[in-house]
């Protein structure tokens, strides 16, 4: 097969070197996903400066408590040491009280959910904070989102309660017509419909499933295996 | 006494990270090893510039989701390429819909990034990427992923027929002939480029 000219080749080697991440693109992304996915899923050892980025995450709203403490703390002593001296001026104390304001929310931390303890097992898939309600529409949001519901459905299809799960897949998909996770659903729903001895229902969901794919064989080795127990 | 290895070789061998043993791997293990494939693919692959975060974080997250149904460990690079795919691909339509205007492979060649060394280095790499941009764009959009595929992201043919799922004569001839037109469109752009440097006669 024919290789590149040297000149091609310059190309190609540019293009490579334009599109390659940096240590702090790797971080950024890193400190991301540990807010959606929680530590037990991305471990504190990746990479060095991620780490003290994520331990400056977690130590900050300290600080910030530290400091807005102090701050009030001072601001209400300057203010009495001053107010005997300056009654004609109540608007000056006023304006050190606003300032003296304890700043506690910080807008890089992640929510207090995904700062919660590792469990001491960490579960195959760990469920990643369910997003609040109307903000869906954010694609990260959104996708996490349908992690969750997937989730459920999982939990609830091993905890022998398919119905439940089929509640959950329903819900996906109603609220996620295209979502990205569409295969795991359609494969999902085989499963709790064996579950449920619905084996015609399921065989067509089966059927719509990409037959190689090991979504598929996994739901199929599911209703086999239930198929078999009746 | 020599002992009998138990390991059976791969029917593709990546030339990226070992997975030894080709056991499933953890998120940390895919996020350290293939952190830089998933970023230049998504890129590659049409990632704007500032959707580049949502995309790969999206990646992982769908990565994270569906370890537990990969099957084929040493066929690991072809899954993730997939993903990155198919994540991009939507994001691709959801910016269609919103501009109304298409990102195409080879579109955001002519963004910078903050990080870049110098102005000077910028200016050169943004020539080349400009000439490499304009060279991609008269492939058709068959022959261009593949040939980004195997030569920008350096995937083997064997994960490329993978990845695409398609027959491995297919993604050769693919492959070829993308070269061919690479090679032809960039001699054109030479040629042009010489025809401008000629001195305008009186």
């Amino acid at each position: 097969m024919s290789t590149l000219s040297p000149k091609g080749r310059d190309l190609v080697r540019a293009g490579r070197r334009a599109f390659q991440p940096t240590n702090a693109d790797r971080d950024r992304l890193l400190g991301a996903l540990r807010v959606h996915l929680g530590d037990s899923a991305l471990p504190p050892d990746v990479g060095s400066v991620a780490t003290a980025a994520a331990v400056g995450r977690s130590i900050w709203p300290l600080i910030s408590a530290v400091v807005a403490s102090i701050g009030i703390v001072g601001g209400a002593l300057f203010y009495s040491l001053r107010s005997g001296t300056e009654q004609d001026n109540p608007q000056a104390a006023n304006v050190a009280q606003v300032a003296a304001t304890p700043q506690v929310s910080d807008p890089v931390a992640p929510p207090a959910a995904a700062l919660a303890p590792s469990p001491a097992v960490a579960p195959p898939m760990t469920d990643p904070p369910v997003p609040p309600s109307g903000s869906a529409h954010h694609p990260q949001d959104r996708l996490a989102a349908e992690v969750a519901l997937l989730s459920r459905a999982t939990r609830d299809l091993r905890a022998g309660r398919p119905a439940e799960a089929l509640k959950a897949l329903d819900e996906y998909r109603r609220k996620f017509p295209k979502g990205l996770l569409g295969e795991e659903q359609r494969a999902g729903r085989a499963q709790a419909l064996c579950a449920l001895g619905r084996f015609d229902e399921a065989n067509e969901k089966l059927a719509a499933l990409a037959p190689q794919s090991p979504l598929a064989v996994q739901a199929k080795q599911f209703c086999d295996a239930r198929l078999a127990a009746r | 006494m020599g002992s009998k290895s138990t390991a059976q070789a791969p029917a593709v061998s990546p030339p990226g990270p070992d997975i030894s043993a080709f056991s499933v791997p953890t998120l940390q293990t895919i996020y350290k090893d293939y952190f830089d494939f998933v970023w230049s693919s998504a890129r590659h692959l049409g990632a704007a510039g500032d959707a580049i975060d949502d995309v790969v974080q999206d990646v992982f997250i769908v990565i994270h989701h569906k370890l537990a149904t990969l099957q084929r460990p040493e066929a690991l690079r072809s899954w993730i390429y997939g993903i990155v795919r198919r994540t991009v691909s939507d994001y691709r339509r959801s910016r269609r819909t919103r501009d109304a205007a298409g990102a195409r492979l080879g579109a955001e060649y002519k963004s910078t990034r903050p990080s870049q060394p110098s102005p000077l280095d910028m200016a050169e790499r943004n020539a080349e990427l400009e000439l490499l941009e304009s060279v991609l764009a008269e492939l058709d959009e068959n022959k261009r992923e593949v040939f980004v595929m195997v030569e920008v992201l350096e995937m083997t043919v064997p994960e490329v027929v993978q990845a695409l799922e398609i027959p491995l004569n297919t993604a050769y001839s693919r492959l070829r002939l993308a070269r061919q037109s690479f090679e032809d469109a960039l001699a054109k752009h030479e040629a042009r480029d010489e025809e401008n440097r000629k001195p305008c006669r009186p």
